[in-house]
């Protein structure tokens, strides 16, 4: 019950931001925004809905990678750990990423992480600061343990939230999510307090894996028989999902009709760089790293390095389907399969 | 109510092997057929699509597929001309702002990933044929060289993407209610095939495709209006043989690792102390007067890059202008990019002294962003740092 009342910054693990601006040295870096004042009581919930209690439970499951309909070929079950919001037998792709933390600005939200697997885990943010989340519980979490962490975002944006322990290995098995920090819902559809608007959102959750040389041996055989300097990801997944998945997936495709504006919201949680390429129309990136852009540069192709962020205004302008995808040879498929890597749709109306 | 559909009407095109906007600067650099899209009405400039064979600094042998301006070549393995060859990358393609223009893809003879049984679970490879995709020109699907998105709003009964991958007429902005390659789009961007991009892309199916503004074709963009002398297009890709074999194909379990060997700029390795002599730009500067030279920098690669120009051990500024062919509101002073798969960049560099620079791409790990290392080459080649010479006269 005393960790409840506790309010201590949690000890997060810190990535360093290599750069902005698309990783162009010496281009003018802003700093980080100040804290936003916290809003007022609203009352309706924000966009996406949020709500203050979220219960996690770090468990085994399964990602399930399904066929390519061009070749009937490719699905495979794929053992991960999670941050499921189910505690038992979690379903289909429910364990990765983990649960979606909807937050409002300035808005506690308390965070329950029970461990159910067999070693210590954490909670932790990556890049988190003073200015953006303030968070509060020790790590690791005890087998069997129950650990509350109660977070008052700072800063509006998307946050990756991880296990970072074993030198990363058990967030590359499958243990990160993101969290959503949202502006006061009177605000209405607005990325951040005085900030650009839009009329539909997405979040993407980018990440790749390595199931031989990660997964299989830690799953079998213990984490601390993995070793690091073998990784190479053979899956690259979207929202949880392999490429065809995703650009059937209601929630992971960009649509609307003309003149619409979707802001995407992405976080690559694996350990390659993922430089995704958007076909029908460039997209303005307004944010990067929780870094502000003070100029919204248009762009059809933006890299997202690992553990970092990214947010975009994708405007429809064109009837049709046209995909999203990766550039890179390889992650376009999964187990070697095309277009089951990294991919979602765009859909105008 | 924005029109979505183009007419196929308009269509005229004039072949200039060598393009009017290109410097008359001598220099040694690799020349890549230029190819000038003026207004267009009737025929289409014809691509078709051959096989090359390339001996790599490991004396390997390894086949690349590329684009030829023609088609009406003779023999039996290829419809490209043989004058002048094929090159890798494929052609520049330059059009001018605003107008339009027409591509059409012959696809006779054109080599193709093996359509026969074997290949795990199907009959028929499935990735049979090629497109083009205009990237970065932000087409409409029927024109985008896609085949799942063309056959999700255009198949059925009696039309499939075998339509498109057949041979396929491209129209650029022929729709006079719908403009989309405008001023906004006065820049960099490429081309590519579109089918199988795992293999297609890496077998070498890409080139630079350049939108000069109507105003003036040497602005770097329609918004700071700055007037460069030169240009210089450095396409980087990477090549991992084992895709390029005839065994990598359908859902080949080779296409899930890529062991990246060959690092290329315009098609040329130069890793290693010594200079490939086709990656060599000179430049002759009138007295008293420095010139602006535009590099067009085009990611066609699978792994990290960065650029920058050394003179020495000193990384020298210049100024990024565009990216991925759009311009920036406030152009920025630099010393390096990035440049990841897909994207393009153009930067900008006032030369006003005589000396030789060394623009340089570094091609790093994807994983940790680190250059690679060559273990097949001599002691002193052994980065995945390509480095090009910039002589100024």
């Amino acid at each position: 019950m005393i960790k409840f009342f506790q309010y201590f910054t949690v000890s997060l693990s810190f990535v360093l931001l290599s750069a902005c601006g698309g990783g162009d040295t010496t281009s003018p870096i802003q700093p980080d925004p100040p804290p936003e004042q916290e809003p007022a009581p609203v009352p309706t919930p924000p966009p996406g809905g949020t709500k203050s209690d979220y219960s996690l439970f770090i468990q085994q499951g399964i990602v399930s990678i399904k066929n390519s309909p061009d070749t009937n070929f490719g699905a495979k079950d794929l053992s991960v750990w999670g941050f499921s919001s189910v505690e038992s037998n979690p379903a289909g792709n429910s364990i990765v990423p983990g649960t979606i933390i909807n937050a409002e600005l300035g808005k506690t939200v308390t965070v329950s992480v029970k461990n159910n697997l067999a070693t210590p885990h954490e909670f932790s943010f990556v890049q988190a600061s003073a200015n953006n989340i303030v968070a509060s519980s020790p790590n690791p979490i005890a087998v069997g343990a129950t650990t509350t962490y109660r977070i008052t975002p700072k800063t509006a944006g998307i946050y990756l939230y991880s296990d970072a322990m074993n030198n990363g290995i058990n967030q590359s098995l499958g243990l990160y999510g993101v969290m959503i920090v949202r502006p006061a819902a009177k605000l209405g559809n607005v990325v951040w307090s005085d900030g650009p608007g839009f009329t539909k959102e997405v979040t993407w959750v980018i990440a790749d894996l390595d199931y031989k040389n990660y997964n299989l041996v830690a799953i079998n055989n213990g984490v601390t028989n993995v070793k690091t300097a073998n990784y190479k990801a053979n899956y690259f997944l979207m929202n949880g999902m392999n490429g065809f998945q995703a650009m059937g997936d209601p929630n992971t495709t960009i649509q609307g009709t003309i003149d619409e504006i979707v802001l995407v919201r992405i976080a690559n949680a694996g350990q390659y760089s993922q430089s995704l390429h958007f076909h029908g129309n460039h997209f303005q990136v307004i944010s990067r790293n929780g870094v502000r852009l003070t100029e919204f540069e248009y762009q059809d192709t933006i890299n997202i390095k690992p553990n970092q962020t990214a947010m975009v205004l994708y405007t429809i302008d064109q009837v049709g389907h046209y995909p999203m995808h990766v550039h890179t040879a390889q992650m376009e498929t999964g187990g070697g399969v095309y277009l089951n890597g990294t991919a979602a749709m765009i859909i105008g109306k | 109510m924005k029109n979505k559909f183009i007419k196929n009407t308009i269509i005229l095109i004039t072949i200039s092997l060598s393009s009017a906007v290109f410097s008359s600067i001598a220099y040694a650099e690799k020349i890549v057929p230029a190819i000038s899209l003026p207004i267009a009405t009737d025929p289409a400039l014809n691509l078709s699509v051959t096989k090359i064979t390339r001996i790599m600094s490991d004396n390997q042998a390894v086949e690349y597929w590329v684009f030829c301006a023609g088609g009406t070549g003779t023999g039996m393995s290829s419809m490209c001309p043989t004058t002048p060859a094929s090159t890798l990358p494929s052609p520049t393609l330059t059009m001018i702002a605003g107008t339009t223009t027409n591509v059409t893809l012959n696809m006779h003879m054109a080599p193709q990933e093996d359509g026969s049984s074997g290949a795990r679970n199907v009959s028929i490879n499935p990735y049979i044929g090629h497109t083009i995709h205009l990237h970065g020109l932000d087409m409409e699907t029927q024109f985008d060289g896609v085949p799942e998105t063309y056959q999700e709003d255009f198949g059925g009964a009696t039309k499939s993407s075998v339509d498109l991958r057949n041979g396929f007429n491209y129209p650029i902005n022929s729709d006079p209610n719908n403009i989309r390659v405008d001023d906004r789009f006065v820049g960099s961007h490429m081309y590519h095939c579109h089918v199988h991009t795992v293999k297609h892309l890496e077998m070498g199916m890409y080139g630079a495709f350049i939108v000069k503004s109507a105003s003036n074709p040497n602005w770097i963009n329609n918004t700071a209006k700055v007037t460069f002398d030169d240009e210089w297009i450095m396409m980087i890709s990477t090549v991992d043989p084992a895709y390029h074999t005839t065994e990598a194909k359908n859902d080949s379990a080779i296409f899930a690792d890529y062991n990246p060997r060959y690092f290329l700029v315009n098609g040329e390795e130069g890793n290693g102390a010594t200079i490939n002599p086709l990656l060599s730009k000179t430049i002759t500067l009138t007295p008293g007067q420095g010139k602006k030279l535009v590099i067009r920098l085009m990611g066609m690669h699978s792994t990290n890059a960065s650029f920058s120009i050394m003179s020495g051990a000193n990384k020298i500024s210049f100024t990024l202008y565009n990216v991925d062919g759009f311009a920036l509101k406030t152009p920025r002073t630099v010393t390096s990019v990035e440049l990841s798969p897909g994207q393009t960049k153009d930067v900008m560099i006032t030369l006003d002294k005589a000396l030789t620079y060394n623009p340089q791409i570094i091609f790093s790990d994807l994983r940790n962003d680190m250059p690679f290392n060559i273990n097949y080459a001599p002691a002193a080649n052994r980065t995945s740092i390509v480095k090009t010479e910039l002589i100024v006269k």
